[in-house]
């Protein structure tokens, strides 16, 4: 095989079976690969009722054919299972070096089944494997842990791991690797600490096969021109993803304040620009990519001096604990960030909730009892960092807040559900959709809940044209039709994306794509027959929700987006109603082939070869 | 196809087709990211394309990609040019075209924006170019813009694309190369004249009828 190793590792905890299964060609044809390759495992495998911290749910971790190769922007896993936070499909991403290292170890992927007696780590080493005790390692940071099992192993071992969020089965834990990059979204790191499972180290030696490195050495060489040209590409390189940052402010897309401003006049002091000049001291970028929007932070001044990131806040985590919170200290995000970093919790999810607990308590809702000692206050730093202990350490508030925003409100009750912002319990990304109105489908609609990365909808109602896509036209961000046809294509493509595995920050056109993925492969392929290959892993990861419960009732957004309007800023008055919802579900669901209730018809399964 | 011009076999074709990019390349009329170039065995039902975003003055014969009329790709990895859909309505629409130059002229682009027709001001101007009209602007690689080029060139050799650039067709890849030379060169002689001119003297009327009557295609 090229492209692929040809193996995947199965690592039973309870009965410590290791065993490495070969890939099935005729498999990887239709579900290519990272993502892909992890929905069929799930689907084939875990019980859609079985509850996410159950043994019986498998943790999955895949790369894709294009993962570690010299095709640009191809550090990236996914880590995929039953999600605790939405009750229903989970996965995440992270970039870095960790999923080269495993294809070089001799694994495309890992799948690990049951739990562990004691807490544990597996070493997997040119493809000898060994788990090992990890008592001494229960109750680290993700920082420290990767650092102390580099001491004891190597420092030429990669290591992905969770801190002791993923430990208390705090719901929107994550898993960390490469001294900061991050998996963030889902709770993966949750079902990881349910497994006592700390840390996976990897290291190899192998070559990665390619079928003609040459070729595509020539081809890479004359397209990087273009790729180095387009826009968000130049800006990401330039600024990291906080550059995007004033521009989509004036559209009215930078959530501030738990979505209920427009505009904020602080919003400047944490812009790309402000936060570049400032807190940024270097670049660095994962396994081979020519844009490094990784930023190396140190804080200069103040109580937190001293303090350093090697990969410091992006664009989603900026918002989350800044403007969404009213923080416009960036040393205070740099800490908070630092802080979910060695708990090993997600900033989004983080953010969204000390939000929610802000509210509440400004509205009455959450008593002075029940917010024990922590100040709950817009913009001030002791609440976003006491919260964030408090969750991670799941102490007081921080203990119901662990366990998203969606089930703390349904504890809390009292009205406090209007202001949970969450679709499936999945907290939003740092994107308003009353801003772009296909933002607000693709929420709706994302099989892992409210995701901003599944469709990047909202490049097109800013003006981005993809014609291999056959997207010509720019939609209007404020109007809801012809939104559904265009984002099932656009999901379509991204499965492919995160099946290969590509960054999305290459600004690479599609077309380019097959070719590329036959040179490294040897498989003949076309645009067309990825594109189809896209909607049946689409589908199949729908069908696993449809066996969870989703329909088209899940398929929905918070009351306050579908209801309140804000007074000022770019998207003012905006809202999505419950008709244009619907109309945007209705185009979707038949552009997708699925009935009104939101479930594929038989006839589109039987024509995407799914059962 | 006359008996002067001898056919080509397809791998003949793609080197020539890459000579071309290179040439017109080298003349600045075709830019790192900006122009593509198709061409056909006379009759065939389909033809051999540049890709896009591949830096354009070091085009290789297998990076090339085969289309047919409706603009599938039947052959080649790489990402067909853009402009693959007006390459294949041309083809469609003229039997006797089998190749198709698109460039960024900048001089006959710039004319077009200032809303300055290609005049007749020279023999060529009037025999080579004959009339060359503006297409209207539409987004590049739609199907919007393939179905207004294959109105306009109906009847021509040369077309200016309104705020994009310009086509020009033959019969061979020399001949289509001819066309958006010398509409280049035009545009310049048009442009340095009308800097110290507001009225430019054309070719006289009578002669013009007279190329019209002589070179009637």
């Amino acid at each position: 095989m090229y492209g692929y190793i040809g193996k995947l590792l199965r690592v039973n905890l309870d009965s410590k079976d290791i065993r490495a299964e070969s890939l099935n060609e005729e498999v990887l044809k239709k579900f290519v690969g990272g993502v892909g390759l992890a929905a069929k495992i799930i689907y084939d495998e875990v019980d859609p009722e079985i509850d996410p911290f159950d043994p019986g749910n498998k943790l999955v971790f895949m790369t894709g054919p294009l993962t570690g190769t010299l095709v640009p922007c191809t550090g990236r896993y996914v880590v995929c299972a039953k999600s605790p936070l939405t009750n229903a499909w989970g996965e995440s991403h992270s970039s870095g070096f960790w999923a080269r290292e495993l294809k070089r170890a001799g694994y495309d992927g890992i799948i690990v089944e049951g739990r562990s007696e004691k807490p544990s780590y597996l070493v997997i080493s040119d493809e000898e494997v060994d788990i090992k005790g990890a008592g001494d390692l229960w109750g680290m940071g993700c920082l420290e842990t990767e650092e102390s099992l580099k001491k004891r192993l190597g420092e030429d071992f990669k290591i992905a791991c969770i801190g002791p969020a993923g430990e208390r089965f705090v719901r929107f834990a994550s898993i960390l690797n490469d001294e900061g990059r991050v998996a963030g979204r889902c709770g993966m790191g949750a079902v990881m600490g349910s497994k006592l499972l700390k840390a996976i180290a990897v290291k190899g030696t192998r070559e990665i096969p390619v079928k003609d490195p040459e070729r595509i050495k020539s081809i890479l060489r004359r397209i990087y021109p273009q790729i180095m040209s387009f826009p968000t590409t130049q800006i990401f390189a330039s600024y990291g993803t906080s550059g995007e940052m004033m521009m989509l402010y004036e559209y009215g897309d930078v959530p501030i304040k738990n979505f209920t401003l427009g505009k904020w006049e602080k919003i400047s002091s944490i812009s790309g620009e402000t936060y570049n000049k400032v807190m940024v001291k270097g670049k660095r970028s994962c396994w081979n990519c020519p844009i490094s929007c990784w930023r190396y932070v140190k804080v200069e001044e103040g109580p937190f001096a001293g303090l350093e990131l090697k990969r410091g806040p992006e664009y989603e985590t900026l918002a989350s604990l800044g403007s969404l919170l009213l923080n416009d200290r960036l040393d205070v995000i740099v800490k908070a960030n630092y802080l979910c970093n060695h708990y090993g919790m997600d900033t989004i999810s983080t953010g969204v909730c000390i939000a929610f607990a802000i509210e509440c308590y400004e509205r009455g809702i959450i008593t002075d009892q029940e917010k024990g000692d922590i100040d709950l206050r817009w913009g001030h730093p002791e609440t976003i960092i006491k919260l964030i202990e408090s969750i991670g350490e799941r102490k007081g508030l921080g203990n119901m807040l662990a366990e998203g925003v969606k089930r703390a409100s349904e504890t809390i009750g009292r009205g406090s559900e209007k202001y949970a912002m969450h679709v499936k319990g999945l907290e939003m990304p740092m994107h308003d959709p009353r801003a772009f109105k296909g933002m607000g489908l693709q929420y709706a609609v994302s099989n892992r809940g409210a995701c901003h990365l599944q469709g990047l909808i909202h490049r097109i109602e800013q003006g981005e044209r993809m014609p291999d896509l056959k997207i010509y036209e720019r939609l209007n961000r404020f109007e809801v039709k012809g939104k559904g046809k265009v984002l099932a294509v656009l999901q379509n493509w991204h499965e492919i994306l995160e099946s290969l595995i590509i960054c999305k920050f290459l600004g690479i056109a599609p077309g380019h794509i097959p070719g590329l993925y036959t040179l490294v492969t040897g498989i003949p392929t076309s645009l067309e027959r990825l594109l189809e290959a896209g909607e049946r892993i689409y589908a199949l990861k729908r069908m696993f929700n449809v066996k969870c419960g989703i329909t088209r009732k899940d398929d929905t957004l918070p009351h306050r987006i579908m209801s309140e309007g804000l007074e000022e800023g770019g998207a003012s008055k905006s809202t999505i109603s419950p008709e244009d919802l619907n109309i945007m579900l209705d185009e979707y669901y038949l552009a997708r082939g699925w009935n009104e209730n939101g479930i594929p018809r038989d006839e589109t399964l039987k024509n995407l070869g799914l059962p | 196809m006359s008996e002067f011009l001898p056919l080509s076999s397809e791998e003949e074709l793609k080197e020539e087709i890459c000579e071309t990019m290179k040439r017109l390349f080298n003349r600045g009329l075709i830019s790192a990211l900006g122009g593509n170039v198709s061409a056909r065995i006379p009759g065939a039902k389909e033809f051999w394309i540049t890709p896009s975003g591949v830096f354009k003055g070091e085009l290789k014969p297998e990076d090339l990609l085969k289309a047919d009329l409706d603009g599938r790709v039947l052959e080649g990895f790489l990402r067909p040019s853009v402009e693959t859909p007006f390459h294949a309505m041309i083809y469609k629409k003229r039997a006797d075209v089998n190749a198709v130059v698109h460039c960024h002229n900048p001089f006959a682009t710039g004319l077009a924006l200032a809303g300055i027709p290609i005049q007749p001001i020279t023999v060529e101007a009037a025999v080579v170019l004959r009339k060359v009209r503006v297409v209207p602007w539409a987004f590049p690689g739609t199907d919007a813009l393939a179905n207004l080029v294959g109105e306009y060139i109906e009847g021509a050799r040369a077309l200016v694309l309104m705020n994009h650039g310009v086509i020009g067709v033959g019969s061979n890849l020399l001949e289509a190369e001819t066309i958006v030379e010398t509409l280049e060169e035009v545009a310049m002689t048009q442009f340095v004249a009308s800097v110290f001119k507001r009225d430019i003297p054309l070719i006289p009327k009578e002669d013009i009828e007279l190329i019209d009557k002589l070179y009637r295609v």
